[in-house]
């Protein structure tokens, strides 16, 4: 070709972008204004976003024929989208880059939607975006809403900055056993927990640690990590489930009996205390608080007989949250003391879990039993435990429950036995508790003395919100709820501010928006993390199949107290559940 | 190819008649059968990992299954495929007998979808390592034999996963026969590599998954009864051709090692053998062996009585109440077949007059899924339609789990949440189904119906049970008492109570429930009732009030033959039972006399 023809066909090329441009759309600039925002789903409108969130593609719920979307901040250039499909996928780099060059700013969304008598201009609906980071990982367990029997489950992890989303273990690779309760050390992976049952290789805890995974003969429930790594609190319990004749949610659960116990993964030994394992009271959802001087546990008395039946008056069970100091220097254990009492609240107190920089306590309250996340009443609650106020005089003067504020929602720490930490029995004569266990709480003022209030978050919903977790720099918490459908869990987040606010949630971004208009999975216990697990599946998998193994003991039975022998009928989590 | 294809048009009608593959599709005993979704999405899902691509194709044909004739043309290409294939192998070692043996495999495919079970995707996997072996003799020639085999490994492991082994397999057993025994070492340790390195470290999926994916080894298979069933035949259809191969090859070695004798030491054929000889006469006989010998086997294969129970179980799930009624003449008794039988019969207003004219026991009745039997789940229908939601959502979600997304299921999960007033939950259960080849404009009607009427309260009137109790959920007369004291028209629930009654003998409960009558509309007291209301009557002495309604003189006559009849038999109940059947057989004195009197 030589070069005149070869200028002639650009120019010929040329014109022909320049036409197919002009004879385009209408531009959008002479759109009718509707005067409300767009329909769209996700609903992402006033929410708080994380600056390295992936993009908030979503789904234009107005009818057209094209769609423009103009996404714009303070800085950088605004992001446009031109598309014939109401699903708005956003570009990930521009996104990026928008979002990190707007920290703490608002974004603005501008949705035009071409119709028959032209294009219609929508209100602007706005988004925030934080400041601060979220931990770049997110792990759940991706199981149907099964009731007894499972076919496929895993546990995976979601990059948040991206769509990618790949398997920690899923039931394949020990022939379609049970993998949950995986749970982490200081929101970072290298120390974790994954629970498994399969018919074919046993149960098993499998445990990673300074690079090392192992097999540990047992079966570990709700489990916490110890901020220094090395000893693991979980709990022990006879699960059952039971089914409800009539109302929305069909499933209920109920520990028919519980304790808490710790694997010690320096000796690899399992042990309990006194005060984690009462034969009148069920312990149940330990989490250590940041510093790792406190258990807090939720305790529910044991009224019933029966291991095997469920009893009468199971809607009036309602659980305590409690807290027992620990020294991790010597293994010793204080007194466990009611924090905050179920008969104050009317509600059964469950899943706490402690902000890493140990101000929040986030809570699940619900009209009754152990399991949150069958309950729609389950909602969220924080405490500060930076402001706690004093006991009134009248207060002060009854023996151990203390009235709340009910309208509030507000909490009062509990102390039973009205003694001072110094005085409590059982503990090394010679040591001054007060130094080994002061008061968490960063106030002057006593534990005992201590109030607290404990607030409904503005971001529940009607349906059941449950298994929370919270962001290594404690502002983001992410959730699982039933919001919108009552059936199907998701995985919302929401930031939390600096004085405690929660602010409007927004559900697990997906490439494809409309994917969970058909996704009959629930994502349950969302877990966030710093970094990927980088242990592999199949090692995972090698370890679970393995005959190798870490025997442990039992130091107690959850029935009766015989020392030395392995708890008997003891499931610590039943299959299908979420 | 005029036998073949005399076979198979034949094998064809034969499936799609007789067989019905549509019972397959809707079976509730098959655990695996494959879900099949429109879209990238599913597509790109499944064909990411070794086996994804076959379990596509897979998915996507089983879906056929919905409809006989186009179920009978997959189950028939499939079984034509592998003789085909297994045919050319046979004939590449130059078998003697190939022309016939590559029959075998194509026979056992179809007895084994006549026997109802499910095998598609292996015998997919099997026709891919068949017919890539084959691929491997027509193009492996000279040098490049090598180049091609490695082609055709890594195509074959991505699209067909475990199934490449058994082509190891074959091209080592063809290999065999040509004595090159470091192709052969060679072929070994790439085989035994190539899954590894592609399926575990590339491509992420398990060790297991990498090598027995599409295998009937797959753990997927293996212990499970139902899917184990009929298993022989996916191992027929890979070792007819490998057996047959390395038998040949064998042979080949052997006679090149100890030389034949010279065609001069062959002692004279007679007529007889030279008539045998001749490709006319071989024809002949193979197509008659075939004939008499393959067409019975896949005809008496079928199992009848698993037809019947299948056929309704479909019928039932379908709503085809008079099919349902028909089909159930054929099944052994079985409480999911009474099941059926009696929602039949209550929608053609018959229960309280004709389901004594079927078998019957009380657990027929009602099944709670207590038993945790999940395969026949159209007996769920039967909860949804008593307005026993919570029961029926938690069955059918067991389903689920069992069965896998099956497209019925799903429309089922849908219905109930609907039933609920769960909409929401409902819609993603729909929009499930809207993505499925069969149910997607019924879904996508469903939801746009939702989008004008968000709360779905122009749907159909739905009773739905309001007493909570954890005690109830698996107590049939509880519940069935529930909703009909529940005070809202629930006639279903009405007259599955009374049968419930007639079936324990609960004779005073059904005198007591007559008061009801009215509030559910009924002019008379229909037959069944009538009869039992004489046997209380008549066995206590006491008192009926009928509320202003009467018993038929005839059925009253009736009872006192009845009466006279057994009464002449005295402890004689065998010879009363026999001469009573004559008459009564289908009324509840009978019944009432075979099992209640009987059991005192």
């Amino acid at each position: 070709m030589n070069r005149r023809r070869f200028y002639l066909v650009l120019v010929l090329a040329a014109a022909g972008v320049a036409c197919l441009a002009a004879s385009g759309p209408a531009v959008p600039d002479q759109a009718s204004p509707v005067g409300r925002p767009a329909r769209i789903e996700p609903d992402y409108g006033g929410v708080v976003i994380p600056p390295n969130i992936a993009p908030l593609n979503f789904l234009v719920r107005e009818s057209g024929s094209r769609y423009r979307v103009r996404i714009a901040s303070q800085q950088g250039d605004p992001i446009r989208i031109d598309s014939r499909s109401a699903k708005i996928a956003i570009p990930e780099r521009s996104w990026r880059r928008l979002l990190s060059e707007n920290r703490g700013q608002e974004l603005a969304f501008e949705v035009q939607v071409q119709t028959a008598d032209g294009w219609r201009q929508f209100d602007v609906f706005r988004t925030t975006v934080a400041s601060e980071d979220i931990d770049d990982y997110l792990v759940y367990r991706r199981i149907h809403p099964a009731h007894s029997a499972w076919r496929d489950m895993g546990i995976y992890q979601r990059d948040l900055r991206t769509f990618e989303e790949s398997t920690i273990l899923t039931n394949d690779y020990f022939r379609g056993g049970c993998v949950n309760c995986h749970t982490f050390c200081n929101n970072r992976t290298d120390t974790m927990l994954v629970s498994t049952r399969s018919g074919a290789y046993g149960n098993a805890a499998v445990i990673l640690k300074d690079g090392l995974t192992e097999k540990v003969g047992s079966t570990f429930g709700y489990a916490s990590w110890h901020p220094n790594g090395k000893v693991l609190a979980y709990t022990s319990m006879k699960v059952a489930m039971f089914l409800h004749a009539a109302g929305e949610e069909v499933r209920d659960v109920i520990d028919l009996n519980s304790l808490l116990a710790y694997y010690d993964a320096g000796s690899r030994k399992i042990k309990t205390a006194p005060d984690l394992a009462k034969k009148d009271r069920l312990e149940t959802y330990p989490t250590w608080s940041p510093d790792g001087r406190f258990l807090y546990f939720c305790s529910a008395p044991l009224t019933w007989t029966s291991r095997n039946a469920i009893p009468e008056k199971y809607s009036e069970i309602r659980y305590d949250l409690m807290r027992i100091p620990y020294d991790p220097n010597t293994d010793t254990w204080g007194q466990a003391e009611t924090v905050l009492a179920a008969q104050e609240m009317g509600r059964s107190i469950l899943l706490p879990r402690i902000s890493p920089d140990g101000r929040w306590l986030l809570l699940s309250l619900c009209d009754y039993g152990c399991f949150p996340v069958y309950r729609k009443s389950s909602d969220l609650y924080l405490i500060d435990l930076e402001a706690p106020g004093t006991r009134d005089a009248s207060e002060k003067g009854r023996s151990g429950l203390y009235s709340s504020t009910e309208s509030l929602g507000s909490i009062s720490l509990k102390n039973g036995r009205d003694a001072t930490l110094g005085a409590r029995p059982g503990f090394e004569a010679e040591k001054s508790n007060q130094e080994i266990f002061p008061p968490q709480s960063r106030s002057d003022l006593p534990f005992s003395e201590c109030r607290y209030e404990a607030r409904r978050l503005e971001i529940n919903s009607d349906q059941s919100e449950s298994w929370h977790s919270w962001s290594s720099n404690s502002r983001w918490i992410a959730f699982s709820s039933k919001r919108g459908n009552g059936t199907f869990t998701r995985t919302y987040f929401s930031y939390v501010d600096p004085n405690g606010v929660a602010h409007k949630p927004f559900v697990l971004p997906q490439k494809d928006p409309t994917h969970y208009d058909s996704c009959l999975w629930t994502y349950s216990v969302p877990e966030l993390v710093t970094e990927p697990v980088r242990v592999t599946k199949e090692s995972l998998g090698r370890v679970v199949r393995s005959s190798r193994k870490v025997s442990v003991e039992m130091p107690i039975t959850t029935a009766t107290p015989k020392p030395e022998k392995a708890p008997e009928g003891t499931t610590p989590y039943l299959a299908g559940r979420e | 190819m005029v036998r073949s294809a005399g076979f198979f048009v034949g094998a064809c009608l034969y499936v799609w008649l007789w067989v019905q593959p549509c019972l397959i599709y809707s079976c509730g005993a098959i655990t695996n059968f494959p879900p099949f979704y429109r879209g990238w999405s599913f597509f790109l899902a499944g064909v990411q990992y070794p086996g994804g691509a076959a379990q596509y194709v897979s998915a996507l044909l089983s879906q056929l299954l919905a409809y006989s004739w186009a179920g009978a043309i997959v189950i028939v290409a499939q079984a034509w495929a592998i003789c085909a294939c297994t045919g050319y192998l046979l004939k590449a070692v130059r078998l003697p007998a190939g022309r016939l043996l590559r029959f075998v495999p194509a026979i056992l495919v179809l007895v084994a979808y006549a026997r109802y079970s499910f095998h598609l995707p292996l015998f997919l996997g099997a026709v891919a390592a068949l017919a890539f072996a084959c691929l491997y003799i027509r193009l492996a020639r000279g040098k490049r034999d090598l180049g091609v085999w490695l082609v055709l490994s890594a195509v074959l492991h991505l699209v067909a996963g475990g199934a490449f082994l058994p082509f190891v397999g074959l091209c080592v057993a063809y290999e065999i026969g040509r004595g090159r025994w470091t192709r052969i070492g060679l072929y070994l340790l790439i085989g035994l590599a190539l899954p590894y390195v592609a399926g575990v470290l590339i491509l992420r999926v398990s060790v297991v998954n990498a090598y027995t994916d599409l295998l009937p080894l797959s753990w997927r298979v293996r212990g499970w009864a139902s899917r184990e069933q009929m298993i022989v035949a996916v191992y027929v259809a890979y070792l007819s051709a490998f057996v047959g191969m390395l038998i040949a090859g064998l042979g080949r070695l052997l006679s090149a090692r100890w030389p034949r004798r010279q065609a001069g030491d062959r002692p004279g054929a007679g007529w007889l053998v030279r008539s045998f000889r001749r490709p006319a006469v071989q024809w002949t006989l193979g197509t008659l062996v075939l004939f008499a010998v393959g067409g019975p086997a896949v005809v008496l294969s079928l199992d009848a009585g698993q037809k019947a129970s299948l056929a309704v179980h479909c019928y039932a799930c379908r709503r085809m109440w008079p099919e349902v009624l028909e089909a159930s003449r054929d099944c052994p008794d079985s409480v999911h077949v009474m099941n059926a039988v009696n929602r039949a019969l209550y929608h053609t207003g018959r229960l309280s007059q004709d389901m004594f004219l079927y078998a019957q026991q009380p657990d027929g009745l009602l099944l709670t899924g207590e038993d945790h039997n999940v395969y026949y789940w159209h007996a769920f229908d039967t909860l949804i339609d008593l307005g026993l939601a919570n029961l029926a959502e938690k069955n059918l979600t067991e389903c689920l789990e069992t069965i896998g997304e099956h497209p019925w299921i799903l429309e089922r999960l849908a219905l109930v949440n609907l039933v609920k007033g769960k909409t929401a939950a409902a819609r993603i259960y729909l929009g499930t189904l809207r993505k499925t080849l069969w149910q997607g404009s019924w879904a996508g009607d469903c939801l746009s119906r939702l989008d004008a009427d968000p709360n779905f309260t122009g749907g159909a009137k739905t009773h739905r049970l309001r007493t909570d109790s954890t005690a109830l959920f698996y107590a049939k007369e509880a519940m069935l008492t529930a909703l009909v004291e529940q005070g809202d028209g629930n006639r279903m629930a009405f007259e599955y109570l009374m049968a419930w009654y007639l079936l324990t003998g609960q004779l005073a409960k059904v005198a007591q429930q007559i008061e009801r009558l009215d509030a559910f509309g009924y002019a008379e007291i229909p037959p069944l009732w009538q009869e039992a209301l004489l046997i209380y009557a008549y066995g206590t002495g006491k008192p009926v009030d009928l509320h202003g309604r009467a018993i038929n003189p005839v059925t009253e006559q009736r009872f006192k033959h009845f009466s006279s009849v057994a009464n002449r038999h005295g402890r004689d109940r065998a010879g009363a039972a026999a001469e009573l059947a004559r008459d009564y057989r289908g009324s509840y004195f009978f019944y009432y006399f075979c099992t209640v009197v009987a059991k005192r």
